[in-house]
């Protein structure tokens, strides 16, 4: 450990405005957690309103009738509805899951894995950290102010976006908080592609790295040249509320029986372009991570090395790349050419390749293995299921025959939320179980572990297997009042369970929460390797101090070195001489 | 750990924060600062991508000189702007030739031309299209105009803003760690090319078509 | 960038005054150009040409001085690898942000024949419902 004098740090310093990866890294995860609870609870109300229609929200409706989101007899009102949902998505993505994948995991194990003191720019990480902090501020903010919240889904389209502006600050304050929001994501991941690729351990070439490492330089890579797009898109969409000008607007625009007075010329499917050439990496930007965390708990809970590991690094890769070409399967019902629809239907079909093949390697890496029912193993074989199911959903939303019919249906929102819940979230929880000794220093209980994990894989199914029946049924989504169509109405019954579902979930987050805080000051002692891990994180103390390692990391062979053959031990650390 | 040998002593805690990385030949810094270009084509380039996307459309699209720009004024900022990607290039060279003096001239020129560009912006070609009643509302091709050359000079204005940190409180880093301050004003030159390539393309792009 | 003073792969030695003063030299005549080039652009706008050729000529001479700034001022052309390479990807990337979009929502590339249209001896081409806010792109 370097010794640079013993400067005792005063509390803002080391707490607040730490310059350490690994407590900016905890912070990252904290935030992200209270925000994914926050999104989660807009979702809970919204549930209870499409299994109760025009019903009283319990212990909130009574307080808030009549408000912003609230009819007069406490239920959720049709703009609360929309409100609700668009704010759920943002904050679920943004605030959520890629801060916590990305600013969490990244920042905590990365410079842990390549045998770095830290990041490569430490302040710069600090200030991307309290950007995104601010960023939610923001976000949280528009809920407060005259006329409520962004209410026009996360994907914000104009011209509706747009049009609407009497009393509609939130919008406006939406677009703001995605500029704090893109700034930090874009200074994070600068800062992880340089951590990975200069500052590794000596004998730690490329492909000696975990495949968590390759996923967040992948990661990061999508992060940098995929977000600006929508940050122009961004201020255009801010010029078009505020200025008055007409990127998004076309001429000769009637809104409530009178023609629109803007100069018109613009172009509604402008937005829904630069939106989603974010948007889609931005959904590998979700899983990769998770990918990642369940590759390094597989190998470490089958005792085998990861099978075709270079594979799934290729796959990452061209992943990685082909997801800034497939965009346009979001719009398929444009009007675009067939030439171009055929375009991007091909290319989506063939970035299902890299995604069968990275799961591919981890269901064979499987086989022969000495599996260890540990928690976070739990999670990464529910994942592999989880994900193959979201995965495979995603097929007919990628053809457009298909697509035709299920677009903007509820099953669309059943395809993404399989990948995003019971994949990244299992992912991500995974990561923590596995990772939690490593930043505290002790292990977070086992049978609490199994109960959260268990009670989740069932809530998640109740609450999202149903949407596949309801998309192909022809429900369509965004809809306060599901019984608005027949086919509602025929589909109905199903809302109840989906909303007994979320209830199972917050009970099993209650779980996982409280087993996150006792476990801090109750848990088991952890030593610095528990899991018998190879990866070099494992060789710094639980929790790490000031630079990481006691003594100078080498790596002197690859990362997945259990049950070499002729070893006393079944595992064989990267980092051991 | 930080550090191997001498060049834990240039570096500091972070390895290759100042000197080469022995594989890839660059360090942290400059790595960082492409990445960042990187980021910033992506960012230009979707707004060109809108220029593209709505000028094909569009029924009519008036020319730089018909909507009102002064194609000589645009040409002397360019003047302006390339002069100072010049005199930045020179106190970067200050630097490595150890004149420290000549660095902070060269520094503060750079600055005052920044500035000066700024100004005839905004102190005289935007409110010159206000006055004849030319706002970002009256057409996308103002609109556009205003937003690029409007982004643009927020980039300049936040180079500028660097620029006068490492003129002042930051250039004390030249007596514990020159080499680090060199980098660094490499790093921001970089930065600045790229504004002043920006500029090269938005110059014909509104003044000349 | 800044080695202690070993020579680089180039032979040079980038440290010494001698090279500083080299490089500071040429940098001196890529502005010089860099000017010319300017000069060049405003003459160009005298010329009135219709929008096409302007288009040609304006990015033509743009991408000259451009590659002049890249290249010299930015150190392009004596970079790593690793800076190309990023470059690379930057740059293809731009190129499908700025020509899918108008490729997807311009509807000539799909279904219309443009031979259907110009037999009726119209200059520009019909768009069809599906287009918005605009209709013939002509100058």
């Amino acid at each position: 450990m370097s010794d640079h004098g013993h400067h005792e740090q005063s509390f803002i310093s080391k707490y607040v405005f730490s310059i350490d990866h690994k407590w900016i890294g905890i912070q990252y995860a904290v935030t992200s957690l209270f925000f994914l609870l926050f999104g989660f609870g807009l979702m809970m109300i919204m549930r209870y309103q499409l299994a109760n229609p025009g019903a009283t929200i319990p212990l909130i409706g009574g307080l808030m009738a009549g408000g912003t989101f609230f009819a007069d007899n406490g239920s959720l009102g049709a703009e609360g509805y929309n409100m609700f949902g668009a704010m759920h998505g943002t904050i679920m993505i943004f605030l959520g899951v890629v801060p916590l994948a990305v600013g969490g995991f990244g920042n905590f194990v990365v410079p842990l894995q390549v045998g770095a003191p830290d990041m490569a720019f430490p302040k710069l990480n600090m200030m991307s950290y309290w950007v995104y902090f601010i960023g939610g501020v923001v976000m949280l903010f528009s809920f407060f102010v005259e006329g409520g919240p962004s209410q026009w889904g996360w994907t914000v389209y104009p011209p509706l976006s747009v049009i609407v502006d009497v009393g509609k600050l939130g919008q406006t304050i939406w677009l703001g908080g995605m500029v704090f929001l893109i700034t930090s994501s874009l200074l994070g991941s600068i800062n992880i592609i340089v951590t990975i690729v200069q500052m590794r351990a000596p004998g730690l070439t490329m492909f000696r790295l975990p495949f968590f490492v390759w996923s967040q330089l992948v990661t990061s890579f999508l992060l940098v040249l995929a977000f600006p797009p929508l940050e122009a898109a961004a201020l255009m969409q801010f010029m078009d509320r505020v200025f008055h000008t007409s990127f998004f607007l076309p001429s000769g625009l009637v809104v409530s029986g009178k023609v629109l007075e803007v100069a018109g010329g613009g172009n509604p499917l402008l937005w829904q372009h630069l939106f989603w050439f974010l948007a889609h990496p931005e959904v590998y930007v979700l899983i990769l991570p998770a990918m990642g965390i369940v590759a390094e708990v597989i190998a470490n809970n089958t005792r085998k090395p990861l099978w075709g590991y270079r594979s799934a690094v290729y796959a990452a890769i061209f992943l990685g790349f082909t997801s800034f070409i497939v965009w346009a399967h979001h719009m398929f019902m444009t009007g675009m050419g067939t030439t171009m629809s055929t375009f991007f239907q091909t290319t989506t079909m063939i970035i299902s390749v890299p995604s069968v093949i990275i799961l591919t390697v981890f269901i064979i890496s499987l086989w022969g293995g000495a599996i260890r029912f540990t928690v976070p193993m739990l999670f990464a074989l529910a994942w592999m299921v989880m994900f193959a199911i979201g995965g495979l959903t995603g097929l007919p939303l990628g053809l457009t025959a298909t697509d035709l019919h299920l677009h903007d249906t509820y099953y669309v929102i059943g395809h993404f939320h399989y990948v995003v819940a019971p994949g990244t979230l299992f992912g991500l929880f995974c990561g923590i179980y596995y990772w939690y000794p490593k930043a505290t220093g002790r292990m977070l209980n086992e049978t609490l572990g199994k109960l959260h994990f268990w009670i989740s894989l069932v809530a998640m199914n109740m609450i999202f297997f149903p949407m596949f029946i309801q998309g192909m049924g022809g429900l369509n989504r965004r809809l306060h009042t599901q019984g608005t169509y027949q086919i509602g109405r025929d589909l109905e019954w199903l809302t109840k369970y989906q909303s007994w579902g979320t209830y199972i979930l917050l009970f099993g987050s209650a779980i996982f929460f409280v087993n996150f805080w006792m476990s801090l000051k109750r848990g088991k002692v952890a030593g610095a390797n528990p899991w018998n891990a190879t990866t070099v994180e494992w060789a710094a103390p639980s929790p790490p101090g000031h630079g990481n390692f006691t003594s100078p990391v080498t790596v002197h062979r690859g990362p997945y070195e259990y049950s070499v053959p002729g070893k006393d031990q079944d595992f064989s650390p990267q980092f051991v001489a | 750990m930080s550090g191997h040998g001498a060049n834990a002593t240039v570096d500091g805690e972070i390895p290759h924060s100042v000197t080469s990385h022995p594989v890839t030949g660059i360090n942290n810094g400059k790595f960082g600062i492409w990445l960042f270009l990187a980021s910033e084509v992506m960012l230009f380039g979707a707004l060109f991508s809108a220029y593209v996307l709505l000028r094909v459309g569009s029924l009519h699209w008036p020319t730089g000189f018909d909507a009102g720009l002064n194609i000589k004024v645009g040409a002397m900022n360019t003047f302006i702007l390339i002069g100072s990607s010049v005199t930045i290039v020179m106190a970067w060279a200050s630097l490595k030739l150890k004149d420290f003096s000549a660095y902070k001239k060269w520094m503060l020129i750079t600055i005052i031309m920044s500035c000066v560009f700024l100004a005839v912006k905004l102190a005289y070609e935007w409110p010159e299209k206000f006055a004849h009643d030319h706002y970002p509302r009256t057409s996308n091709f103002y609109a556009l105009y205003f937003l690029i050359t409007g982004l643009h000079g927020l980039h300049i204005l936040g180079g500028v803003v660097v620029m006068g940190y490492l003129l002042g409180p930051g250039s004390k880093l030249w007596h514990t760690n020159p080499e680090k301050l060199t980098g660094r004003i490499e790093c921001t030159g970089l930065y600045w090319h790229f504004v002043d390539l920006v500029w090269i393309f938005l110059f014909p792009l509104f003044y000349l078509l | 960038m800044a080695t202690t003073s070993t020579p680089s792969h180039t032979g040079h030695d980038h440290d010494s005054p001698e090279y500083i003063k080299a490089q500071v030299r040429k940098y001196l005549v890529i502005g010089g150009l860099l000017y010319v080039l300017t000069v060049v652009t405003v003459v160009i706008s005298y010329f009135e040409l219709p929008t096409i050729p302007t288009l040609i000529l304006g990015m033509a001479v743009a991408l000259t001085k451009a590659s002049l700034v890249a290249l010299f001022f930015m150190h392009l052309i004596d970079e790593k690898r690793l800076i190309y390479y990023t470059l690379l990807l930057t740059m293809l990337m731009f190129a499908v942000c700025m020509l899918v979009p108008s490729l997807t929502t311009h509807s000539a590339v799909g279904e219309h024949q443009r031979v259907d249209v110009k037999a009726q001896g119209e200059v520009h081409h019909d768009k069809p419902a599906g287009d918005h806010g605009g209709g013939e792109a002509h100058h």
